[in-house]
């Protein structure tokens, strides 16, 4: 998506908030101003700095506008990290295991209990913002 | 029947998804837990076909994940000397009256395995292309961490605890070990495998090894008249420096010591991510223009998609630099099967 359409849009979606639009083009700036490869892991600190915002629910606004169809700069990523242990969760299976309240642990396949306390989301550049190919391919 | 070996998967501490991508390969169900996957294959199965061919899958999945799951490798050459004497040897040896063998090649209970002590025994034997095997079983120990509910403490002890956020309790888990033993002609080695799972610490390796090595030196010295074939092993730390600059691979963790005083154990999120791709890492080497690396994970494409097998030399930062540092094994695990596993292996030597 070319950054004066991204521009465009926060202007015009967060007009009653003219602290989030400025938020929103600093994010811009940071996105499509930094080098691909350091944004595969952003994280929610990150996302403060880089929009000068301070209130968690104003940042969680932002980063889950930027997640939407509207205006898809960032993909959401999930993590099940257990101690030292980390292993990727797909939108689905955190979906899943908030709605039936079961999550097995994917190495041991054992049930965990608390298993809220070990989801951790953080976010990676949308493919939308450079044409980036699939991190993930081999 | 299928139960025991999926229990036994189970105690073991068996990757999960190593025994789902199995099952899958075999045709048979899967599940997302074992709680789940065990209630799935209690049920009957719709045909005496379908339970032979449920039988077979989940004792060749058994199989394949004992033989060739996480294990730590040390490598004895062998003397050209020695080489023809030793060949057909190895899967000879036997104990007849091993207790092992009451339930071989599953486990044997807590009951009976507890008052056992914790030296191997040999319990099979087998030639696998040009390798000889020797498959000893012993009961092992490994640490497990749980944490304490203090609601579930008296009120006195729970007090003594204010003002902590969790409690941890440590204590020894049991499980029985299978090792392995291979002689390779073409490689005029042996090898010894012994079984790791989380919890075990270099010290319980270390000693793992010791005692299967005695075993073997003195089957054999009984058996082809010569003292101490295993004699040294091979030292694996030059492999660290070799496994970085190979560019096959993934390189998912380094430990090194910078000439800036530094000590970095860097890793990938993902095991089949490449640290050497990584910005902060390729600028951090361009910049200094060497570093002392102590330890390294890589991995390797699997046989299967769902298997990643890697290979971690595991030292400590106290070797970096040290041009007679010295590590005599090293890890191989994430294998699912005899190509995964020889595939790390050659990695090595």
């Amino acid at each position: 998506m070319l950054k004066e359409e991204a521009v465009r849009l926060i202007e015009n979606d967060f007009d009653s908030r003219p602290d989030l639009v400025r938020a929103g083009l600093s994010l811009l700036e940071y996105l499509y101003g930094s080098p691909p490869e350091v944004l595969k892991h952003i994280t929610f600190g990150s996302l403060a700095r880089a929009s000068g915002l301070q209130s968690q629910r104003d940042i969680l606004s932002i980063a889950q506008y930027l997640c939407g169809a509207r205006l898809r700069l960032l993909d959401p990523v999930w993590e099940f990290i257990d101690e030292d242990e980390i292993e990727s969760l797909t939108v689905e299976d955190v979906g899943e295991a908030h709605r039936t309240r079961v999550f097995y642990h994917p190495r041991t396949g054992e049930l965990v209990e608390d298993f809220d306390r070990k989801f951790y989301c953080f976010f990676a550049l949308s493919s939308a913002v450079h044409g980036a190919e699939d991190p993930d391919g081999d | 029947m299928p139960i025991p070996y999926l229990d036994a998967l189970r105690a073991r501490g068996v990757p999960f998804n190593a025994v789902i991508g199995l099952l899958r390969e075999h045709g048979l169900d899967t599940a997302k837990g074992w709680g789940p996957l065990l209630e799935k294959f209690r049920k009957p199965a719709p045909s005496a076909e379908a339970m032979a061919r449920r039988k077979a899958g989940v004792r060749a999945t058994y199989l394949d994940l004992v033989r060739y799951g996480d294990k730590a490798l040390a490598v004895f050459p062998i003397d050209a000397t020695v080489v023809p004497n030793l060949t057909g040897v190895l899967p000879t040896i036997n104990e007849p009256g091993a207790h092992y063998l009451k339930t071989y090649p599953l486990p044997l209970d807590d009951r009976q395995l507890n008052p056992l002590d914790l030296l191997p025994h040999a319990v099979a034997g087998d030639v696998v292309g040009d390798d000889e095997f020797l498959e000893l079983c012993s009961k092992r120990y490994y640490t497990v961490r749980d944490e304490i509910d203090t609601a579930d403490l008296g009120d006195g002890v729970r007090k003594a605890f204010d003002g902590y956020d969790s409690l941890i309790g440590v204590r020894r888990g049991v499980y029985q070990a299978h090792d392995f033993v291979v002689f390779s002609k073409a490689r005029s080695s042996v090898e010894v495998r012994v079984d790791v799972r989380r919890g075990m610490t270099g010290k319980d390796i270390t000693e793992a090894i010791g005692h299967v090595r005695a075993y073997v030196n003195g089957a054999l010295k009984k058996l082809i008249g010569i003292d101490f074939v295993l004699a040294s092993r091979q030292n694996f730390f030059p492999q660290i420096e070799h496994l970085y600059t190979e560019d096959d691979g993934r390189v998912a963790c380094l430990g090194h010591a910078t000439g800036t005083s530094s000590i970095k154990d860097e890793r990938m999120r993902r095991r089949r991510d490449d640290l050497r791709e990584e910005t902060f890492h390729k600028e951090g080497l361009r910049a200094l223009g060497e570093t002392n690396p102590y330890k390294i994970i890589k991995t390797w494409e699997g046989e299967f998609a769902f298997s990643r097998p890697g290979v971690t030399i595991p030292g400590h930062f106290s070797l970096a630099g040290d041009a007679a540092a010295s590590i005599d094994y090293v890890i191989i695990d994430h294998c699912v099967c005899r190509n995964d596993f020889e595939l790390a292996r050659s990695k090595l030597y």
